[in-house]
């Protein structure tokens, strides 16, 4: 089974290569990179762990980032691909319990999540006020209910790679995919994760970003 | 003569020269110039003769009979309409950016790969 775990990286030199080394330590050793046009040194400092790096010229986006990634281990022979952020949030612990229901063929898609398990320690407003918006906004938008809409961290088999198509290039690729695994008709189970915040991460704003870009998505096509 | 319409003719005057100058430059098709002349030459009549447009918002059967209002009425259903045109071809646009960016951080990884093996 070859996993490969694919990090969306945009300017995080300070971050990306503690990501790297405990990813190493959880045994995961086919990580790429994707630099989605870093202004900083993160892909000096990933190039220097040995891991694949892919480089976006310009910034586009971590939906963007994300379909490079998944295009690429498609290309190097991936059974499983697994989403990881690039900031240091999730823990590479948690992949195991991710890849397993998809190993054994339960699932196709496997989806964080920070409320099934009280050991995320979130913001109290994220928690009681943004998170549970964008859950009624997903579901709304996708037909699923997802106890954490916009958790990044997912884990797919091969074929769901294949045919999950990523158009959003912004934030708004969570709920795409979520909308994907209903009209594909995806096997999925939401696994509960550890999610360690280091800042407050997208706010109001980012949550306004996305449902504009989701409207505008469905307004033009 | 009003100030406005002095400041709305020689406005007029200015589209007129840029569109005659694009034109000239093949920028634009003759179709394109065309409706762009026709569209300032109705400007112009408007601006010089506000009457003229009163008829005409009278005849579409605008309450207030005024050309003035006509002329904002129609434009705003356009405005939306360029806006939304605008929106789908930024996003067009956008999408072939992400597919070239994507193409070129894939095909750069090949590069590293094949001067790595070499």
């Amino acid at each position: 089974m070859k996993v490969v775990v694919v990090i969306p990286a945009y300017n995080e030199a300070e971050r990306i290569r503690h990501v790297i080394s405990s990813l190493r330590v959880a045994g995961y050793h086919e990580v790429v990179v994707v630099n989605d046009g870093s202004v900083d040194e993160t892909a000096q400092i990933a190039g220097a762990e040995n891991v694949i790096v892919l480089s976006h010229t310009v910034n586009r986006g971590m939906g963007a980032a994300l379909a490079t990634g998944n295009e690429y281990a498609l290309q190097i022979g991936a059974d499983v691909v697994v989403h990881f952020d690039g900031d240091g949030q999730m823990s590479a612990n948690d992949i195991a319990k991710m890849i397993t229901p998809i190993i054994e063929g339960q699932v196709d898609i496997t989806i964080g999540t920070r409320f099934k398990d009280a050991s995320s320690r979130m913001p109290w407003s994220k928690r009681h006020l943004l998170l549970p918006t964008g859950r009624i906004l997903n579901y709304l938008f996708t037909g699923i209910w997802l106890s954490d809409a916009h958790n990044g961290f997912r884990a797919m088999s091969r074929d769901a790679a294949k045919r999950i198509v990523i158009n959003h290039d912004g934030m708004a690729h969570n709920s795409e995919i979520t909308e994907q695994i209903r009209k594909l008709k995806l096997r999925f189970v939401e696994v509960p994760v550890t999610i360690i915040y280091h800042e407050y991460g997208q706010g109001i704003g980012g949550a306004l970003r996305i449902i504009r870009d989701l409207l505008i998505g469905k307004l033009i096509k | 003569m009003t100030v406005l319409q002095i400041i709305l003719i020689l406005f007029i005057v200015f589209a007129s020269l840029r569109t005659v100058y694009r034109f000239r430059k093949h920028e634009i098709s003759v179709r394109e110039f065309v409706v762009w002349i026709l569209l300032w030459i109705l400007a112009a009549l408007a601006t010089l003769m506000p009457q003229s447009a009163d008829i005409i918002a009278r005849k579409v059967g605008l309450a207030t009979g005024r050309g003035v209002d006509l002329a904002v009425y129609s434009s705003i259903p356009l405005l939306f309409y360029i806006i939304f045109r605008l929106f789908a071809k930024v996003d067009r646009i956008e999408k072939q950016l992400t597919k070239i960016v994507r193409r070129q951080a894939l095909m750069g990884e090949r590069l590293d790969n094949k001067k790595n093996h070499e």
